[in-house]
């Protein structure tokens, strides 16, 4: 479990500091898969990157299984534990074979040889990417390349995954093989994940989603609730799916659609019953 | 005497050829962009849409077929190509990452700068490429490029561009990665540019949404060949045949497409949701 508890993050010297954090609460269960969202500069990436002490807390203290982030002797169990993916694949890549880059992290840890081999196995698979384990990453799509930056992640075994904007920087495609995958490792591995993004229709199915705003936690509850906030979420700055905000205004106008959120194939069907009742 | 601002004949691009690396990325491109006129640019990764860009100013040369620029063909070697660079401006993908000066002032002085221009003239044109885009000189031009967020990164790239007045700007997903505030400020900017400057757009995007808010016409590329070039509501409701090329209908075009199927056919197609929801107001007789 991530316990995070009054953080606050400061960034610069006094007086020109900017506080990118101003208090967040928030715990993130075993197998949970939470989506954070808002707009740039409301920090999330901040905040994502408080899970694995790539930061530290200003004020306040962020728990990995008990052990806090600020206690140096545990940075590298909670480093282990918390493994991180960011929004540019290449800048994450520094071998030339794929295997080797999948390689990379436990070999440094001295895992042994045959134990590293069995984990880029699984890891690869887990990913749908066993294919690729001897291509150049140069020469993968955006979609590929983001696979193999989580498997080189996954091979640490880790139990948590903090994703900030993996899918920003990719095209359709890619953005929906990288969510397939995601999804997958959490129902297949039981990971837990934070998945940082600021497009709504990625988060559909997150268990629960949690909206920052200037540092503070501004909404946060199970997709369908938090969807069903057209308003709020509109003045967060973010991007309501073209279907739901459609729903929302013919519910508003008296067609008869289930409160909360609405996908587009129950859309659909309430614009066709409404017509064929007219008919 | 044509009225093509950008005209492209048959344009072949051929990379590494002779290595066994060779790639013809476009093959046989022919389109025209009218000045003023908004296109868009669409594929699948790797369709060629980013090397038809880099045509359009000259950075790339045409292994076969022609570009010309303002009547202006772009030699296949050499020449020189000040009056191209000066026509058309291209801002690449993430262009932020290009920003290297210390402050934006300089930044964006570094075209004009290299034009050779005096002094005078390149504060003026740096003054106006910074109000244009929204980060006013008066308050902009000595912070550094890297104390700015993301979008104002974004839109100070553009300035760089907008500092050599060009009557084009090629745009290679201008807003991938930007939150969605970002991307309408983005695209707010870029239609006012096209309205008050008459300036020619090229958009290239994967997100049909905002294309669709931006350009009339629309142009599709498919393993280095045009399949499409029409008026974007039209191509956008063919939804199946987005998804041949690699391309991801918009939801209220495959909600429409939907409601086709089982009879109830939209007229007009809506683009956007107020359209959508006052096309369907009327057919459900709803308040």
């Amino acid at each position: 479990m991530i316990e995070i508890h009054g953080l606050v993050h400061r960034f610069g010297e006094a007086p020109e500091t900017t506080e990118a954090l101003r208090g967040i609460d928030l715990a993130v269960g075993e197998g949970e898969f939470v989506a954070l969202l808002g707009p740039n500069g409301c920090g999330k990436t901040t905040l994502a990157k408080h899970l694995n002490a790539l930061l530290l807390p200003t004020e306040g203290e962020v728990l990995v299984d008990g052990r806090s982030t600020s206690d140096p002797a545990e940075l590298w169990e909670i480093r282990r534990r918390v493994g991180m993916v960011f929004q540019d694949p290449d800048r994450q890549m520094v071998a030339s074979v794929v295997e080797e880059e999948v390689a990379f992290g436990p070999e440094n840890l001295g895992v042994p040889p045959a134990e590293i081999r069995r984990r880029i196995g699984w890891a690869l698979e887990a990913l749908g990417i066993q294919a690729l384990r001897r291509a150049e990453p140069n020469l993968l799509s955006g979609g590929q390349k983001q696979r193999v930056a989580i498997a080189s992640v996954l091979v640490m075994e880790p139990r948590y995954l903090v994703m900030d904007e993996p899918t920003a920087m990719l095209d359709p495609l890619g953005r929906r093989e990288v969510l397939r995958a995601v999804h997958d490792l959490r129902s297949n591995l039981g990971l837990t994940v934070l998945y940082v993004t600021h497009h709504m229709e990625e988060v559909l199915q997150a268990d629960r989603v949690v909206a920052l705003q200037e540092g503070r936690v501004a909404l946060q509850g199970a997709p369908s609730e938090v969807f069903a906030r057209v308003e709020e979420l509109r003045n967060l700055g973010l991007d309501i799916p073209s279907h739901v905000e459609l729903a929302w205004r013919l519910r508003a106008a008296g067609l008869d659609l289930p409160e909360g959120l609405v996908g587009e194939e129950v859309l659909a069907e309430a614009v066709l019953r409404r017509w064929r009742e007219l008919q | 005497m044509s009225t093509s601002l950008l005209e492209i004949c048959d344009l072949v691009h051929v990379y590494m050829p002779g290595t066994p690396f060779e790639r013809r990325a476009l093959d046989g491109v022919s389109l025209r962009v009218a000045p003023g006129e908004a296109l868009g640019l669409a594929g699948a990764s790797g369709s060629g849409k980013s090397t038809l860009a880099q045509h359009m100013n000259g950075l790339l040369r045409p292994t076969e077929g022609s570009v010309r620029v303002d009547g202006l063909e772009i030699p296949r070697r050499g020449g020189d190509l000040g009056g191209v660079r000066a026509t058309v401006g291209l801002l690449f993908q993430f262009p932020e990452q290009q920003l290297f000066e210390e402050t934006l002032e300089q930044d964006v002085a570094f075209g004009p700068r290299n034009l050779g221009l005096p002094p005078a003239e390149i504060r003026e044109r740096v003054a106006e490429a910074l109000d244009l885009v929204g980060l006013p000189a008066s308050r902009f031009a000595g912070r550094s490029p890297f104390a700015l967020s993301g979008g104002e990164r974004r839109r100070a790239a553009l300035a760089g561009v907008l500092a050599m007045r060009p009557r084009c700007l090629v745009l290679d997903e201008p807003t991938a990665g930007l939150d969605p505030r970002g991307a309408t400020a983005l695209l707010e900017l870029l239609a006012r540019l096209r309205e008050e400057r008459g300036m020619s757009l090229v958009v290239i995007s994967h997100r049909m949404e905002d294309l669709a808010r931006l350009v009339e016409r629309m142009v599709v590329l498919s393993h280095g060949r045009v399949v499409g070039d029409a008026p974007i509501r039209e191509l956008l409701h063919r939804t199946e045949w987005l998804g041949d090329h690699g391309l991801e209908a918009p939801a209220l075009s495959r909600l429409s497409a939907r409601l086709a199927q089982e009879g109830l056919s939209l007229e007009p197609a809506p683009l956007t949701v107020s359209e959508a929801e006052m096309v369907l107001r009327g057919r459900l007789c709803l308040g």
